[in-house]
C-alpha cells in the first residue's frame, strides 16, 4: 500500500491544484506526463534491466502522431490518442524486439540513436507538416483529469508488476542458468515489459497536443531523453521513487523557468546523487537475489 | 598530348574529390573515437557512456577555449588557440578519467552492477549539460568555416578542388594518433600488459601485473583519444551541437562494434567506414537523413551479423 502512496498523493494534489492555482494547470500537466513516462521507463530499466533510451522517442512520437492523426482523420481527440498509442506500441515492439539480442551497452547505444534520430527526422521532414492542434478549454480540463487517472493506473501497473508472475520472472532473468533450469522464456517477458512501457510512454506523449504545444519540435531535444531516463534510473524497481524523481527533474524546470536551461545538469546531478547513495548503502536497492525454489513456489502461487 | 576532362565531368570529379576529403576527415574523427571505445570496452565495457561523456566534455572545453580566444581578439583558427584548446581538452579529460577511476571504485569499477551503468549515464547527461552550456557561448558567429583559409588541389585539366585548410591538418593529426595508439597498444611491455588485462584480468594479476593501474591507464588513454576526436570535430565543424555530437559518437561506437571491439585496427576501420559513408551520403543525397540512413544500415547489419543470444536477456553482460 505504501508503495502506491506517492501516486495517490500526487493524484490528490493534482486534483486540488486547478481550483487553487488555475494558471499552473499546464505545468502540472507536463509534470504528470513526465511521471507517467518516467514510470514506464522505470519498468524497463528497473525490472527488465534494459537501458532503453528509445522510450523518449515513443513519447515524442505519441504527441506528433496524435496531432498528425487529428489533422488527417476527422476523429475526436480521444480516438486519435488511442489510434496513435496503438500504432506506436506496435512500431516500438517491432523495432525493439530484434535489439534484445544485443549486449546491454550496444542495446543502450542503438536505442540512444533511435531516441535522437526519430525526433530529428520528424522535425526536419517537409513531406507532411503538422500544425499545432487547437483544443477547447474543456478538452484541456478533461485531459488533465485523464492524466491524473493515467498516473494512478501507471502506479497500479508498477505496483502490481512487483507481485505478479511476470515480475518474478523478470527478477529471475538476472540469472540465466536459473531461467534455463525452470524453463522460463525471459525474452518473451522482457518483450512484454517493452510493450507495456512503450504503450504507457506513447499514451503520455499523446496528451501533449492537448497542451497546445508544437509537436514538431517540443520535447524533441536531448533534455527530454535525459529527464525520462534519469527518472527511470533513480526509480529503479521502486516505482514510487519515480514520482519523487519526476517532481524534481520535470517539476523544477516547469515551475522555475530560470532553471529550465539546466535540465541536463539537473538530471546528471540527480543520477549521480542516487548512484552514490546506492553505492555507499548497497542494501538499499532491494534487488536481493532470488533462489530457484523460492521462485518456483512464488510462480506457482502466482499462477493459482 | 595533354589529357583533359570535359567541363561537366571535371565538375563531377571536383565534387567527388571534395567529398572524398570530407569523408577522410570525418572518417578519421570517427576512427579515433572508435579506437577509444575499443580501449575502454577492453577493460570496462560499462564505461562506454563515460567515454562518450569525455568526448562531449572535450567538445565543450574546445568551444569555451575558442570562444575565449575569439572574444580576446585572437583569430580562433590560429595554431595557438587550436593548440591551447587541444591541451585544455586533454588535461580536463585525463583529470576527469583519473578521478573517475580513483574516487568511484565501488560503482565504476564493477561492470556488472547497475550503479556502474547509472554513473556512466549520469556522466553522459552531465557532460551533455556542460556542452549545452558551452554551446550558448555563440562560438559559430566567431568561427564560421567560410572564413577559414582554403587550399586548392589542382591537376591541370582534371581536378580543381577547394577545401578548408583544417581538413588536411585533421586528417594528418588523426592518422598519426591512430598509428601511435595502435603501436603503443600492440608492441612493447605496455601493450603486452594491456592486452593481458583485457583478455583475463585474474591471470594478469597472478602474473604480477598491476591490473588496477593498467585499467586506469587504459581509461585515461581512451579519454584522451575521445578528447582528440572532440577537438577535431569542432575544428572541422564549429556548429556541432549535442545531437550531432551524440550521433557521431553512436555511429563511431556501432562502427567499432561491427569492425570488432577486440581489435584496435578493426575498430578504427569500422569507425572510419562510418565516417566516410556519412560524408558521401551527405554529399550526394543531402545531410538531413545521412545519420538515420547510416545508423539504420549499421543496426541492420549488427542484428543480422552478430546475434548474441541471451546477452541483454540474461541480465546485461555476456
Amino acid at each position: 500500500m505504501w508503495r502506491s502512496m506517492p501516486f495517490l498523493l500526487v493524484a490528490a494534489g493534482s486534483a486540488l491544484l486547478p481550483s487553487a492555482a488555475p494558471a499552473s494547470m499546464v505545468p502540472a500537466a507536463v509534470v504528470l506526463i513526465f511521471i507517467i513516462a518516467g514510470t514506464a521507463a522505470s519498468l524497463q530499466f528497473g525490472w527488465a534491466g534494459l537501458p532503453d533510451f528509445s522510450i523518449a522517442a515513443w513519447f515524442f512520437a505519441g504527441g506528433w502522431g496524435t496531432a498528425a492523426t487529428m489533422q488527417v482523420l476527422p476523429l475526436p481527440f480521444w480516438a486519435c490518442v488511442a489510434l496513435s498509442a496503438a500504432a506506436i506500441t506496435i512500431v516500438a515492439v517491432a523495432i525493439t524486439s530484434p535489439l534484445l539480442r544485443l549486449r546491454s551497452e550496444t542495446f543502450a547505444m542503438v536505442t540512444l540513436a533511435i531516441a535522437v534520430i526519430i525526433p530529428a527526422i520528424v522535425s526536419h521532414q517537409t513531406f507532411f507538416t503538422v500544425r499545432t492542434v487547437t483544443v477547447s478549454a474543456a478538452t484541456l480540463a478533461e485531459t488533465y483529469d485523464v492524466l491524473i487517472a493515467i498516473v494512478l493506473l501507471a502506479g497500479a501497473l508498477a505496483v502490481l508488476l512487483e507481485r505478479s508472475p511476470l515480475g518474478l520472472a523478470l527478477r529471475a532473468g538476472e540469472d540465466r542458468i536459473l531461467c534455463g533450469s525452470i524453463g522460463l522464456n525471459i525474452r518473451r517477458s522482457k518483450l512484454l515489459v517493452v510493450a507495456m512501457s512503450a504503450s504507457t510512454a506513447a499514451t503520455a506523449g499523446c496528451m501533449l497536443p492537448a497542451l497546445q504545444v508544437n509537436t514538431n519540435s517540443a520535447f524533441a531535444g536531448f533534455d527530454t531523453i535525459a529527464a525520462i531516463l534519469a527518472i527511470a534510473m533513480i526509480a529503479g524497481r521502486r516505482s514510487s521513487a519515480a514520482v519523487m524523481a519526476a517532481l524534481i527533474i520535470a517539476g523544477i524546470p516547469q515551475f522555475v523557468p530560470a532553471l529550465s536551461d539546466y535540465r541536463l545538469l539537473l538530471a546528471g546531478a540527480a543520477i549521480f546523487t542516487c548512484a552514490a547513495w546506492r553505492v555507499f548503502s548497497p542494501n538499499r536497492g532491494g534487488n536481493t537475489p532470488i533462489d530457484s525454489l523460492k521462485l518456483t513456489q512464488m510462480m506457482e502461487a502466482g499462477a493459482e | 598530348m595533354r589529357f583533359r576532362l570535359g567541363k561537366a565531368r571535371q565538375k563531377r570529379m571536383d565534387y567527388f574529390i571534395e567529398r572524398l576529403v570530407d569523408g577522410l576527415t570525418l572518417g578519421v574523427i570517427c576512427a579515433v573515437l572508435a579506437i577509444s571505445y575499443a580501449i575502454v570496452s577492453g577493460v570496462r565495457r560499462s564505461l562506454i557512456f563515460v567515454n562518450t561523456a569525455f568526448y562531449l566534455t572535450a567538445i565543450a572545453i574546445v568551444l569555451a577555449v575558442f570562444s575565449g580566444a575569439a572574444a580576446s581578439g585572437f583569430n580562433p583558427i590560429e595554431a595557438l588557440s587550436a593548440g591551447l584548446a587541444l591541451i585544455s581538452a586533454f588535461v580536463t579529460c585525463a583529470i576527469a578519467a583519473g578521478a573517475a577511476t580513483e574516487f568511484l571504485p565501488a560503482g565504476i569499477k564493477s561492470s556488472l552492477r547497475p550503479q556502474s551503468l547509472m554513473i556512466s549515464i549520469g556522466a553522459l547527461f552531465t557532460a551533455a549539460g556542460i556542452l549545452q552550456f558551452a554551446s550558448r557561448l555563440h562560438l559559430p558567429q566567431y568561427l564560421v568555416p567560410a572564413f577559414a583559409p582554403r587550399v586548392m588541389l589542382v591537376v591541370p585539366g582534371i581536378i580543381r578542388s577547394e577545401f578548408p585548410s583544417v581538413q588536411p591538418v585533421v586528417i594528418t593529426t588523426g592518422a598519426a594518433a591512430i598509428g601511435a595508439i595502435i603501436f603503443l597498444f600492440r608492441h612493447g611491455s605496455f601493450g603486452r600488459k594491456q592486452r593481458a588485462v583485457a583478455q583475463d584480468p585474474h591471470v594478469a594479476e597472478l602474473l604480477g601485473i598491476n591490473v588496477e593501474r593498467m585499467i586506469s591507464i587504459a581509461i585515461i588513454s581512451a579519454s584522451m583519444a575521445a578528447a582528440l576526436s572532440g577537438w577535431m570535430a569542432i575544428v572541422v565543424s564549429p556548429a556541432t551541437g549535442i545531437g550531432d555530437a551524440l550521433l557521431l559518437a553512436v555511429g563511431s561506437f556501432l562502427g567499432a562494434v561491427l569492425g570488432g571491439l577486440r581489435s584496435l585496427p578493426k575498430a578504427a576501420a569500422g569507425g572510419f567506414a562510418v565516417g566516410v559513408g556519412k560524408a558521401f551520403w551527405s554529399g550526394y543525397f543531402g545531410p538531413d537523413y545521412a545519420w538515420p540512413a547510416i545508423l539504420a544500415v549499421l543496426v541492420f547489419v549488427l542484428i543480422l551479423s552478430r546475434p548474441v543470444p541471451g546477452a541483454v536477456v540474461a541480465g546485461g553482460e555476456a
